[in-house]
Parts: structure tokens; sequence; C-alpha cells
């Protein structure tokens, strides 16, 4: 099972090569890190297929002994995990190779494809954990990297703001999830993964346990209250949004929820936590997409409201639902992003009102995004229908029937903005200065959306229950219910409102049938939206500017009393020197003649001291 | 015999002469002359001390050699310092040569 | 050797020694101070041979006499300051250096008087030249040999910095 920890391997190894020969190979810096990515893809494949063979690998090895706490470095392959490694490697290896064309020209070039390769390789070991420590450190490496690729256009003022943001409000989450290692680890005296599950917890300890890693998962997934760095991350590069910031680093707290399912299973408060917090999300993100005009923006908040979902399927109990929509929301979101990408690349803005009758000019990318709008938005047979409907069907079968209701809303609404989106941007008129020499993007960009575009329409089969729910007998690993029967009613509404959302957006977008007095933008909701429910004021207001306060007072009284007291001490010193300086006259004799009277003086005392005087 | 302590006194009195030289005079060279009153009185000292305290091991004189050969590489070196300043200042006044000043 | 004539020479030494020292100290004329300052080396021998150290006495006149006082007229002709109009330094320190000067001696013969010292009834040795060569190559080879390493650094050094810049 040596293949295992060459997956990791590969994806670091490209990365020290390109830090140290980046700036000699250039434009052949891609070439390398694609090829450790997609080595490592294949080799994720043959790890897939091994799950699926039953194979249950947990190779580790003891690294740190500090007392009786062991700490090992492993590898564990499950389903989840064979799952989200085809998932991670395969989006990068398609971002990667769509970044050939998107980041073509740049200075940066190599460091671009070293960070990704480092991000990979991070969320590799990350999903590989068999123990939480050493998930911790991959978990903070995904920050980190993902640190660095927001601000990867450092110059630009708003990007460097913009990953400061994300680092420090996910360090927020972090924090929590790092109490909740010691609290487990106090509790249970181990962190390895294999032994935590096996134990049984009191249900108060485990729901404690389980909130505090919720909140870890909270800053990195973009869960409300911590959602607002996700938006401002979009300042990146665009292929880095479709890796880190839609497909991959912002499940990993799905993936941490899902992986310590046994521990929030035991405790029921943390699921019905979860539940609710990935309710307000969805649908707080949904209803925020609605009036943004940014189209990396609306993407951005959809994966707000998207990973939402996720939530609150892990949290009604539907496991495999939950899992499901993370593995088909990463395919179809990587799409939109990199469709946006490629948008972008054309027309030189982010705005959708600067954009117009695209599809006319750029076929592959109208359609390949049309298709990803369709998952997203979640008709048959497309993936996100799929796993959207197994995740309502779950908070209909547990009796969360107000959750059911707010899931339904976000869906109409998820439709709703998707379409506008598509509306706006691909078909009516032409807008925007660039209109005119709009062209399609080459076909090293072309091609990866082709293949997500497949994804898309096909990955969300596997799960379906006319197909005999293979996905869920995979995750479920053999043990636990997959017999989901078929729900028409349910089905029936979430397309229903699927259908209507769209309808909805074409009627006011593409149509004039509407009078334009309908959803007008002066009424409260409106300003509450478009503000993202002032949720960034709230917190200049509550924190940052009471921050800034108590900083400044600190700084005056280090500026005054603590610098006043070290440049005190030099001054005086300094006056004494420039005093004692003048015993200095450089005359020889006079050196001499003070050598003699200390001749003298110690004679003098030297007899004192022998009592001779 | 002559007691020790006139050589002693003899050998104090020398130094504190040489000292005063070096101390007052002004001209370079001259307090350079001093320095070998002093290092002749001490050397004075030494062989007094050999001869009176361990005359058979004559281990004062000895050093009193070793003190010659360094007073020797004393001179020539002073001596090509003063040259090396006469050179630069055209004078040897040590009342004018406070380079090391602050 | 009988005791009054060693007592008479010793005075009459050292009234050769101090006086020539304090001319040596305080000649207006640095070519007589030169001579001075030879008188009084051979003052000192002289004191060298009444101890029976020989060689020593021989090496005080040959290389002091010989050598170091010639090279010191060297350095006072070739500086050209033989008539020095004014004697003493500017700088105003006599005073305190002959209190302290003064002082100093007085300690000295405060002590000197007083001690008690363990004056050796042995014989000195005869054959001052021979023993001290074996001394040299056998107890004092170290001192010796570093001895001879300075003598050849000063040599070298003295050259070096004595030298017209630009290698003339």
């Amino acid at each position: 099972m040596n293949y295992l920890s060459l997956i990791v391997l590969l994806p670091v190894l490209s990365f020290i090569l390109l830090i140290v020969f980046g700036k000699k190979l250039g434009d052949k810096s891609a070439y390398l890190s694609i090829l450790a990515v997609g080595t490592a893809f294949a080799l994720s494949v043959k790890a897939l297929l091994d799950a699926m063979g039953g194979a249950h690998a947990d190779l580790s090895f003891t690294w740190l002994t500090i007392g009786n706490l062991k700490l090992t470095f492993g590898l564990l392959l499950d389903p989840l995990a064979a799952m989200m490694l085809v998932v991670v490697t395969f989006v990068s290896l398609l971002v990667q190779l769509f970044s050939v064309g998107y980041m073509h020209g740049d200075k940066r070039y190599g460091w671009f494809y070293a960070c990704l390769s480092m991000f990979t390789a991070s969320m590799l070991l990350l999903v590989f954990s068999s123990n939480f420590v050493q998930m911790y450190m991959a978990w903070e490496g995904v920050g980190l990297f993902s640190y660095l690729l927001i601000g990867f256009w450092f110059e630009k003022r708003s990007a460097s703001d913009a990953a400061k943001k994300a680092f420090m409000v996910t360090r927020v989450g972090d924090l929590g999830f790092g109490i909740g290692l010691i609290i487990l680890f106090i509790t249970a005296g181990t962190l390895d993964m294999g032994q935590v599950f096996a134990m049984k917890f009191a249900p108060e300890t485990a729901s404690l346990i389980a909130i505090l890693f919720f909140c870890g998962a909270i800053g990195k997934s973009a869960q409300f209250p911590l959602h607002v760095w996700l938006p401002d991350a979009m300042e990146g590069p665009t292929p880095v949004s479709a890796l880190i910031h839609a497909a991959t680093m912002v499940a990993a707290g799905v993936y941490l929820v899902a992986r310590a399912y046994p521990l929030f299973e035991q405790g029921p408060a943390a699921m019905e936590f979860v539940a609710i917090i990935g309710t307000i999300t969805a649908f707080m993100a949904a209803t925020i997409a609605l009036t943004a005009t940014d189209i990396k923006k609306i993407l951005a908040y959809s994966t707000v409201s998207q990973l939402g979902y996720m939530m609150m399927g892990l949290g009604v109990g539907a496991f495999a639902a939950g899992t499901f929509h993370l593995m088909n929301h990463a395919f179809f979101k990587a799409l939109l992003f990199l469709g946006a990408g490629s948008v972008i690349h054309a027309v030189h803005s982010q705005e959708i009102f600067d954009m117009g009758g695209l599809s006319r000019k750029m076929k592959i990318t109208s359609l390949t995004f049309v298709i990803g709008g369709l998952a997203l938005a979640g008709i048959p047979p497309f993936s996100g229908f799929w796993s959207k409907d197994e995740i309502l069907l779950g908070a209909f079968e547990s009796g969360h029937t107000a959750i059911f209701a707010i899931g339904l809303l976000t869906a109409l609404f998820t439709a709703f903005y998707t379409f506008r989106l598509i509306f706006v941007v691909f078909f009516g008129k032409p807008r925007g200065h660039h209109a005119d020499h709009v062209h399609e993007s080459p076909a090293v960009m072309a091609v990866p959306l082709m293949l997500l575009a497949a994804l898309a329409l096909t990955s969300g089969l596997l799960g379906s229950p006319f197909m005999g729910n293979a996905y869920q007998s995979f995750i479920l690993g053999g043990h636990g219910e997959a017999e989901h029967h078929i729900n028409y009613m349910v089905m029936g509404l979430s397309i229903g409102v699927a259908v209507l959302g769209i309808f909805g957006a074409w009627l006011k977008y593409s149509t004039s049938l509407l009078p334009s007095n309908v959803m007008s933008k002066n009424n409260i909701i409106y300003q509450l939206l478009v503000n993202k429910y002032y949720i960034d004021e709230i917190y200049e207001f509550t924190l940052v500017k009471p921050t800034h306060a108590i900083a400044r007072y600190v700084l005056t009284f280090d500026q005054r009393v603590i610098d006043g007291a070290v440049n005190g001490v030099a001054w005086v010193i300094s006056r004494i020197g420039g005093g004692l300086k003048y015993l200095q006259t450089g005359y020889a004799q006079n050196y001499v003649l003070v050598m003699v009277i200390s001749v003298v003086v110690l004679i003098i005392w030297s007899f004192r001291a022998i009592q001779l005087f | 015999m002559i007691p020790l302590s006139y050589y002693l006194i003899l050998s104090g009195v020398l130094f504190a002469i040489g000292m005063a030289g070096v101390l007052l005079r002004r001209n370079a060279v001259a307090v350079l002359l001093s320095v070998e009153i002093m290092l002749n009185s001490a050397n004075l000292n030494l062989v007094a001390f050999s001869r009176y305290i361990a005359p058979e091991q004559a281990s004062g004189q000895m050093f009193a050699l070793f003190v010659m050969a360094i007073g020797a590489a004393e001179v020539a070196v002073g001596l090509a310092l003063i040259l090396m300043i006469y050179r630069n200042l055209q004078s040897v006044n040590l009342d004018q040569f406070n380079i090391f000043k602050w | 050797m009988n005791d009054i004539i060693s007592h008479v020479i010793f005075f009459a030494l050292a009234i050769l020694a101090v006086s020539s020292a304090v001319l040596v100290v305080t000649g207006r004329n640095l070519f007589h101070a030169a001579m001075f300052l030879g008188l009084y080396l051979l003052s000192i021998a002289g004191y060298y041979f009444l101890l029976k150290a020989d060689l020593v006495g021989m090496m005080q006149v040959f290389v002091y006499v010989g050598g170091v006082v010639v090279v010191l007229l060297f350095g006072i002709m070739l500086t050209a300051q033989l008539t020095n109009v004014r004697l003493t330094s500017a700088l105003e320190q006599r005073w305190v250096t002959i209190v302290s000067l003064v002082s100093l001696v007085g300690l000295l013969v405060f002590v000197a008087k007083d001690t008690v010292f363990k004056v050796s009834q042995l014989s000195p040795v005869e054959d001052t030249t021979s023993f001290i060569g074996k001394m040299f190559m056998t107890d004092y080879i170290l001192p010796f040999e570093v001895i001879s390493v300075l003598l050849l650094a000063a040599l070298i050094g003295a050259v070096i910095i004595a030298r017209e810049e630009g290698g003339k």
C-alpha cells in the first residue's frame, strides 16, 4: 500500500522543486506540477478501486511520544477518504490545466504552481489523516496556502486585505477546533480516530467536543457567522477560487464533520446545532446571492449556501447525502468557477451587467456553464438534483419540517440567482466595452470545462435512487442502511421550486414581461440583502473598532512609556559618555601620569590591607 | 657587605628620575632616553636580588639579559615610530601629538 | 673584597649614576643627554661587576653603550631637534608628577629599609658565561626562543614603520 504515501508526497516533491527551480523553469513549471498531481490522481483512482474492493488501510507510525501521549502519523483509507481523494486530485488536476491558459504570462508563475501543489498536498494529507493532530496540522497547512493564494496578487491592496481577513476569520474557528482537540484528549486519552470512534462518550461531552470541532468547520467552510471571508477571498486568481474556495478547502469543514461523524452522532445537541447553522447559512447566503452583481461573488455566496446544505444534511442525519452533495458540488462548482474564469478572461470584468450575449461568442463556455447552472439549480438528471433531493428528503424524514421548508425555499432562490446570472451573462444583448473582442478561451482552458461538465451531468446518477443508490452503499461501507425509498412528493417539490426559480429569472431578466417596479431596488429587504445583512458592518463596530481603539492606547503606552524608558536610559548614558570623553586628552604623558598615580594609590592601599600603615 | 636595601633604594631613586623624564620631557627622543634609565634601574634591582637571595642560580641575571633584549627591541620600534611621527608632523613634541583624543 | 672598598665603590658609582641620570632628564642639549645616558649605563655596568654578574655587565657595555646609545644618537640627529628651546612638556603636570614620584620613592624606601631579606650565604657563580649559556639552552630555552622571535619581529616592524611611504 506504499502508493498511498506517494499520493501525498508527489505534490510535496513538486512544491520543493518549484520553490528551488521555479524561476528557472518559468512557463514550464506548470508541467511539473501537473505531472505530479496527475500521477496522484491516477493513484487516487487506484485507491478508490481498492476501497471499493473493501480494502481499509490504516498505516501509521509513531513520530512523537510525550508522556503517555503517542502521536502517530498515518494514512487512513476508507470509502469517505477515497472519495475525497479522487475529488481533490481530479479538481486540482483540471484547475492546474486550466491555469496554464489563465495564468499565462504572470510573473510569479512558478510560485503559483508551487502553492497549488502544496495546497493539494495539504488537502490530501487532511483527507488521509488517521488522527486528529495530523488532521489539524494539515488543516492549518491548507489555511496557510489558501492565504498565500488569495493574496497572490498582493500588490493589490484589496487582495492582501482579503487574504488577511480569510486567515484571521478562519483562525477564530480553528481556535474552537484546537480547544475541542484538547478536551477530546483529556476525556479520551487518545487522538487516534479509530480509537476515539470506538469509545462511548456521555452525550454532553460528545456534544461539547463535536460543537467545538464544528467551530473549526464553521470557519473553514464559511458557515454563518464566520462566512464573511469567503466572498472577499474571490480576490485571488479565479482558478484558485475554483479549487480552494469552491471545490476542496471549504469542503474541509464538511469533511471534518463527516470524518468525526461517530462523535457527532453521540451528541444529539451537536447534530441539531450543525443542522440549524447549516440551514441559516444556506438560506442567508442564497438570499445575498440574489442581489450580488459580481460574477465571482454570486458564485461565492452560492458556495456558502451549498456548504450550508451539506451541513444541513449531515446535521439531520443524512450522512451519505451530505457527503454526496460535497462530491457533486465540488464538480459543478469547480465547473462554474472555471467557466466564470473563462468569461472574466475574455471580458476583463467581473460585473455581470458588463456582460451579455456571450453565448454566441463563447459556445463551449456557455454550454458548460449552463450545465453547471442546471446542476446547481437542481434540475434532474444533473448531479446537484440528486444530492440536494437526498438532503431535503433526509430533513423531511427525520421530522425537521422547518428545516425542510427553509431548504425548499433556498432551492427556489438558488435556481433564481443561478439563472439570473446565466440569463444576464450569456443571453440578451452584448454590453460593456469589451463586447467586440470577446473570444473563446484556448483549448487548455476549454478541455477542463468539458470534463467537469460531463461529471456535473453524470456524477449525480451514482447516488440516484433509480440507479440503486450505488454511492450511498459505497460510502457507508456496507454497514448502515442504504435503502432509501423514493419519495415522489419531496422529489416533485424539489423539481417544482427549481423550475419556478428558473422561470422567475427568465421572466425578470430575459423578457420584458414584468413591469420594472416588480422587485424594485428601493425597499428595505433589497437594501438588507445588497449589504449582506450588514454582518461585515456589525463585525466592524463590535470587534474591529474596539480592537483598534485598544490597540491605539497600547501603542501610545508603548511609544511613550516603554520606548521612553528605553530611550531615556540610552540618553542618560550618552550624556555621561559625552561628559567623560574629555578625559581622553590624547596626550600619552597624561596617561602615563595616571598610571603612576594609580600605582602609588594601589601600593598605599595594599599596605593598608596588610596593616603596614 | 653592602646591604641589599642600598641597592633597592638606589634603583628606586633612579627609577623615579627616569619616570620624571618620561612625564615631563617634551621631546619624544628624550622620553625614550628616560625609558632606558627606568629599564636599567629595574635591571639593577634584578641583578642585586640575584646576588643576595639566590647567588648560585643566577636567575636574576637571566632576566636582566632578557630585559636588555626587550629594551633593544623597544628602542628600535620606538625610534621608528618617532621617525614616522616626525615625517608626518615635522615635530617630535609630545604636547603637540594628541591624535588619540576624543 | 674588602668591605670598606666596596662601600666606597658603591657610593661613588651611586653619585655617578644619579647625577648622570639627572643630567639626562634635565639636559637642554639632546646630544649631551645621550652622552650622559652612556655614562649612566656604564655606571650601572659597574654595579653589575660589583655584584659579580660579569656577563650581564659585559652585555650592558656592548649592547647598551655600544648599540642602543648609538641608535638613539641616530634618532636624535634624524629628527634634528638638537637645540631644544623649550625643555619641558607644555602639559601642566609638573607638580602632580613631583608629588606622586616623591611619594613613590618614599614608599619604596619605607619598604626597603625595614624589610628583612633572607640573604643567602652561598658563593655566587664563578664562571657566569658558561653557566648562563647552559641555562639559556636548558631551563630557559622557551623564553630564549620567544625573545629571539620578538627581536626579529621588532626588527622587521621597525623597518616597515620607518620606511618612506611609496616604497622609495
